[in-house]
């Protein structure tokens, strides 16, 4: 499906009606949205946004201004009078040769007495081609999860300068989140969740609770309630992160290309040495990953000594009273047994019968039949005894480099706060500022992960104690007699609830694992130096991790262009993956890309993006002559957005001027 | 393959209600966060026979692949059931596993419970202390 039209009026910018009607082509599926910086980019895909989910956020194109102001022209409510009324309105309508989905979203404003808008109304409609024509859907929450559910919206409508920080900032989390949305198990989430509730009110209702019972019960409301708040405290906590980590992107883009060399140097000073701090960061990890690699592998053994020595020296005793390894082996007692032949070729009487098969018994008896197994058991054993002296030794080399490599991170903290003083102490006031800012809100994401950390440990916490006390609520429920029949209708919920389970597990498995397909393919047709790069990878635990020619992981060493090809080549494989046929419309997409890699995206976007209608909202550095020359094959219609810098408000024309 | 570990076959079970357990233990942070089912089964035995613990499966369901055991793993087992049992028992493989499996599901719920109470720094940090006190004690003894 395609944007046929989007009509939008008296929203942000955009006063009056501003319409873009898009051509129908096959081949020239790309449509180019020139304007500059403040004209009205961003909020051209707000409103998309704002007309199918009532809400612009996503984390990849917030708006540019800090200062968010309310949806409507600015100049609209200014032009009115007290009390009166003014409308905001957004049409997008999707189809191929004709309209087959249309949605409609209104907000109706009313100017109060200090001149503020106030929405006194809204409405949202959504109509579908039938039989019969154009037909108004009447559930949208359901009809907008059929045309495109709100959580995979941000791969289908983005910001190109905010996807940099999907990769920069701890990305398993976001990984997770965006495989999880884009694999649409929410039902599956949804059921799994009620099957338990109705397992447990069975449980709850089987007559005559005992006191223990009840008690457990409400230790597992109280785990629920607490659940549920972390996770809604996890949530805010992790918008509040991004949120921050935005505005320090920008302060430090702009402290990057401010024209005080001091400024610019400082900042790419600064750059250099969270890079290092990174990848400090990423060795200290791998240290303590060590450390419990060698706690985990040495305990068992360690706590089990006493029982491992007992048997090397009962091993030990059967070798010293010669009963292992026996004279005779039994298999050859046996062979002979049964072929009933000697070695030398007579036939084995009656008598020497009787004599083999006593001293088969014995030598058996005697463990003579395992003893190889016995002595493979006393060398393992033994050796793995002698292991364990090694444990103190190689626990004290991982401290020391734990020790060496957080000495390093100490110099490094030291130089920021370098810097953060230097920037601090400028003369211009502006510089000054911003750094004083970037200073608070670095502080606010330090605070914030480490509150993150702990919400996340807690809910961790708590889902394990409420999973115990769930079990043992179900032992003491079986136990009782008179629950006898109710079990069989418990057992069926829990086996469902696995079941359940088992398919969220193989869907997400398997959606991480076309993800992780498409995002290295889309990578390598994109990406210039082909040859640096090997292979990426989304492990189990949603890591991402693109490894150089020589093996080496190298995320966190991608230039800020590589790691926005990566995430580009991320929101393209999400979007093919979730299957949804809808355009897709990405803000500034070349931001932080030039030269030769801009060339090979207009080269190769086209080519991926082949049956999808892709809306480009580009500034004029971005849409270079060598940018056109190359994409100009696939671009099907040009449009520009001009802003009125008298008025504030912007229009959208046909071409390019 | 050691002769032993090849006599053990595929798999040894676990109680099927932990199975999500398990993969939550394996789980980015936790503290199985690079290991396999066999290294928490070990984990857990251990703790289960430290406790004399063992208890038996309502419903087994065989997912620690014998792959993920080192040599001295299926010894140490063995070294348990000889305990227990005598040194007969090492003709009775299916006993071996038996013994082992109702330790570690004994000790899975201690392991739970100590993950459940501790951040997995802590976790670690604790059963570090205990190998180092396991080790003081094997100097003085031997």
């Amino acid at each position: 499906m395609r944007f046929i039209s989007v009509e939008v009026s008296n929203f942000r910018q955009y006063e009056g009606h501003q319409k873009i009607d898009f051509p129908e082509s096959d081949t020239k599926n790309f449509v180019i949205v020139l304007g500059s910086n403040g004209s009205g980019k961003t909020n051209f895909l707000s409103s998309v946004v704002w007309c199918f989910y009532g809400e612009e956020g996503s984390p990849f194109m917030q708006s540019k201004n800090e200062k968010r102001q309310g949806i409507l022209n600015e100049h609209m409510l200014e032009s009115i009078s007290v009390g009166k009324t003014a409308i905001v309105s957004v049409e997008v309508v999707l189809g191929e040769k004709m309209p087959e989905i249309i949605l409609k979203r209104q907000a109706t404003f009313k100017k109060d007495d200090e001149g503020h808008a106030i929405q006194i109304q809204k409405n949202f409609e959504i109509f579908k081609r039938g039989p019969g024509g154009m037909n108004n859907l009447p559930n949208t929450l359901i009809a907008m999860n059929n045309i495109l559910p709100k959580e995979v919206k941000d791969f289908f409508f983005f910001d190109g300068e905010k996807l940099d920080n999907f990769f920069k900032q701890g990305t398993g989390q976001n990984i997770q989140t965006a495989v999880i949305n884009v694999s649409q198990i929410g039902l599956l989430e949804l059921t799994g969740n009620r099957l338990e509730a109705v397992m447990r009110e069975v449980m709850r209702t089987s007559k005559d609770l005992s006191p223990e019972s009840t008690s457990i019960e409400g230790e597992i409301s109280a785990f629920e309630e607490s659940i549920k708040t972390l996770e809604s405290d996890i949530t805010k906590s992790q918008k509040e992160v991004s949120g921050a980590n935005d505005k320090v992107a920008s302060i430090d883009k702009f402290l990057k290309e401010h024209s005080l060399p001091l400024a610019r140097e400082m900042q790419r000073r600064r750059e250099s040495l969270i890079l290092q701090s990174k990848e400090i960061d990423s060795a200290i990890l791998r240290l303590h990953k060590k450390e419990a690699g060698l706690i985990i592998k040495y305990a068992p053994l360690s706590f089990l000594c006493d029982v491992c020595n007992s048997l090397v020296y009962r091993i030990d005793k059967l070798t010293e009273e010669g009963k292992i390894p026996p004279d005779i082996k039994p298999d050859f007692l046996k062979k002979l047994l049964k072929k009933g032949k000697c070695i030398c070729g007579n036939e084995i009487g009656k008598h020497e019968k009787e004599l083999i098969n006593k001293l088969y018994d014995n030598v058996s008896m005697n463990y003579g039949e395992n003893a190889d197994l016995w002595q493979e058991g006393r060398s393992e054993l033994a050796n793995s005894i002698r292991t364990i002296n090694r444990f103190k030794e190689d626990l004290e080399d991982i401290h020391k480099s734990i020790n060496d490599n957080n000495m390093k991170e100490k110099k490094i903290s030291e130089d920021l706060e370098e810097i953060e003083i230097k920037l601090r102490g400028v003369d211009i006031e502006e510089i000054a500022k911003k750094e004083e800012e970037r200073s608070m809100l670095w502080g606010a994401i330090q605070k914030q992960m480490s509150q993150l950390g702990a919400y996340e440990q807690s809910l961790q916490h708590v889902r394990g104690r409420k999973s115990i006390r769930e079990r043992e609520q179900k032992d003491l429920f079986e136990k009782q007699e008179k629950n006898k029949s109710l079990k069989k209708e418990v057992d069926f919920y829990d086996e469902s609830i696995q079941l359940l389970k088992e398919v969220h597990d193989n869907i997400v498995e398997d959606v991480r694992m076309q993800t992780e397909k498409f995002t290295e393919e889309y990578f390598f047709s994109l990406i210039w130096n082909k040859s640096n790069f090997k292979k990426i990878k989304i492990d189990d635990k949603y890591t991402i991790s693109i490894f150089n020619q020589y093996d080496a992981e190298c995320l966190n060493t991608l230039s800020s262009g590589q790691r926005q090809i990566l995430a580009l080549s991320f929101m393209a494989a999400l979007k093919k993956v979730s299957g949804f046929n809808i355009p897709v419309i990405i803000d500034t997409p070349l931001g932080r890309i030039s030269g030769q890699p801009r060339e090979n995206i207009a080269k190769n976007l086209p080519e991926y993006l082949k049956n999808t209608q892709v809306v480009m909202l580009v500034t004029d550095t971005e849409y270079d002559d060598e940018f056109k020359d190359k994409i100009r094959s696939r671009v099907g219609a040009e449009f520009s957005i001009m802003l009125d810098k008298d008025t504030g408000s912007s229009r959208i024309e046909n071409g390019i001027a | 393959m050691a002769l032993l570990k090849e006599k053990f076959g595929r798999n040894l079970n676990i109680e099927k209600e932990y199975q999500a357990e398990y993969n939550k233990l394996k789980e980015k942070g936790s503290i199985f966060e690079e290991f396999d089912n066999a290294d928490i089964f070990m984990m857990a035995l251990a703790l289960g026979y430290n406790a004399s613990r063992p208890r038996k499966m309502k419903k087994k369901y065989p997912v620690v692949n014998l792959k993920g055991f080192e040599d001295r793993d299926i010894w140490i087992m063995t070294a348990i059931a000889v305990k227990d049992h005598g040194l007969s028992i090492l003709s009775e493989i299916t006993e071996i596993k038996n013994i082992a499996e109702q330790y570690a599901n004994g000790g899975f719920e201690i392991l739970l419970k100590r993950i459940n109470s501790g951040d997995s720094g802590d976790v670690l940090k604790h059963i570090e202390e205990e190998i180092l006190d396991s080790l003081k004690k094997i100097k003085e003894k031997f």
